[in-house]
């Protein structure tokens, strides 16, 4: 019995302190979609902790033999859709950026160079498509393999590697825009 | 190599988060970067790689607000999905509580990443005040079930009286018709008739087994007529003691059914 099997076994008990444990494990892979899609913080708390609930509530629903993660972002990215089509406007970039800023903490040279390389892709992807969004999200932050990405947007791998592939291209474009250059001292680090 | 062969290495290596730079020391690395010296396409294809592996490099994921797992939980309750009796209290439990050493509490297992459900210890405080609840409970049923059924008159109050069960004037007794009474008197006439005759015969037919019936009335207490009418026969048995002057009611029949038919002297049965 894998670990995420026992553990959702005991949230269906309805205790507290496994299901803390449960969103301690999986409640930050939930918001980082639900903040891709929508480009907003608050809106995106919102979301997960409704995307969250949902989950606890249908838990005897997941496929044990299966991972939880593509099923986890799949009520996620619902919910997120959801609240598109009640905003019924796209993400707006100058949110995140507002977001980003506010987050500001003094660091070192380095580390602040880094930060605001790391801002300057979150603000690039504030721009993209939000399918290309969500697939660059999936695959380099929650590390979901293609397939696990086509179960949660409904899509053959094909077009997930598609999209990913034209996610990466725009970001790159969007990046030296703006002025970011390659590091080679941060090459070191991949 | 060809230019769609070196895209499918730049995208493969960021594919498995890596970057080609010189300071790799893959083959088909080198390859790919001896092709883009010669590739002006492709050193475009390549420099967009470097700076997507920088900015990947630097990413940091965004994470949620401290207060959310409170948020889920508190709405999860609401919606009637955490148990009454939750072991945890909100807001206590974060990643320093995985080595809480009190065994009343669940604890996470950091190595198997599963909740370990509090134990049932009877040793502990929790266990040793389950036992006098459960006393208290059984004494009560006890006391309950006694009371239930030593109370017949909860039962028997919605049933008569039972006076009125019995009849306060006892039932006639039977009294035969008069012209019955004489054709009853004429039944025990002829039975005593009847009698008389099978005695008379019997009397007859055993009266050379005599010798036999003084060892039977004395055992039975016979009277001294009957005793001294047989010693003539038997003188073996003076003996036996006599329980009573007065001759007994068993003597008595005996006397009646066993008289002497004659006065010769001799005992006839």
């Amino acid at each position: 019995m894998s670990e995420d099997v026992q553990l959702v076994q005991q949230c269906l008990t309805g205790d507290e302190l496994s299901m803390r444990a449960f969103l301690s494990k999986y409640q930050g892979l939930v918001f980082s979609l639900c903040l891709r899609m929508l480009g907003h913080r608050e809106d995106a708390e919102d979301v997960a902790q409704d995307s969250l609930v949902r989950v606890f509530r249908n838990l005897e629903k997941w496929d044990q033999q299966r991972p939880i993660k593509p099923w986890l972002l799949t009520i996620a990215a619902n919910r997120c859709r959801t609240a598109l089509e009640k905003r019924s406007k796209l993400p707006s970039q100058n949110d995140l950026a507002i977001d980003l800023a506010s987050e500001r903490r003094e660091h070192s040279k380095h580390e602040q160079e880094q930060l605001d390389i790391g801002e300057e892709l979150e603000l690039a992807l504030g721009e993209l498509r939000e399918d290309y969004r969500t697939c660059f999200v999936m695959y380099h932050q929650e590390e979901l393999s293609y397939q696990e990405i086509g179960e949660v947007l409904g899509c053959p791998q094909g077009t997930i590697k598609t999209w990913l592939h034209r996610a990466r291209a725009q970001l790159a474009k969007r990046l030296q825009d703006r002025g970011v250059v390659a590091d080679p001292s941060m090459l070191e680090a991949t | 190599m060809n230019c769609q062969e070196i895209r499918e290495q730049l995208d493969a290596a960021l594919d498995n988060q890596h970057v080609i730079s010189n300071q790799t020391n893959a083959p088909r690395h080198a390859e790919v970067l001896s092709h883009i010296e010669s590739c002006s396409d492709c050193r475009v294809l390549y420099e967009e790689h470097l700076v997507i592996g920088t900015a990947l490099a630097a990413w940091v994921p965004q994470r949620p607000a401290d207060d959310l797992t409170d948020r889920v939980i508190d709405a999860a309750r609401q919606a009637g999905l955490v148990s009454s009796n939750g072991s945890a209290v909100a807001g206590t439990f974060d990643s320093t509580s995985m080595g809480n050493a009190d065994p009343r509490v669940g604890r996470l297992d950091s190595d198997a990443g599963v909740v370990v459900p509090p134990t049932a210890d009877s040793t502990s405080p929790q266990g040793r005040n389950i036992w006098p609840t459960v006393v208290t409970v059984a004494l009560v049923l006890m006391a309950v079930a006694i009371v239930f059924r030593e109370k017949p008159g909860t039962v028997a109050d919605n049933n008569p009286d039972p006076k009125q069960l019995v009849p306060e004037q006892p039932p006639e007794l039977f009294q035969p018709p008069q012209d019955q009474v004489a054709d009853v008197s004429h039944l025990v006439a002829d039975a005593q008739s009847a009698w008389q005759g099978i005695t008379s015969r019997v009397s007859h037919q055993a009266s050379g087994f005599s010798v036999f019936v003084p060892d039977l009335k004395d055992d039975l207490g016979i009277s001294n007529e009957l005793k001294s009418a047989t010693d003539s026969d038997n003188s073996s048995d003076d003996a036996i003691p006599r329980k009573s002057s007065e001759p007994s009611a068993v003597e008595k029949a005996f006397e009646f059914l066993f008289k002497d038919d004659d006065s010769s002297g001799t005992l006839t049965i």
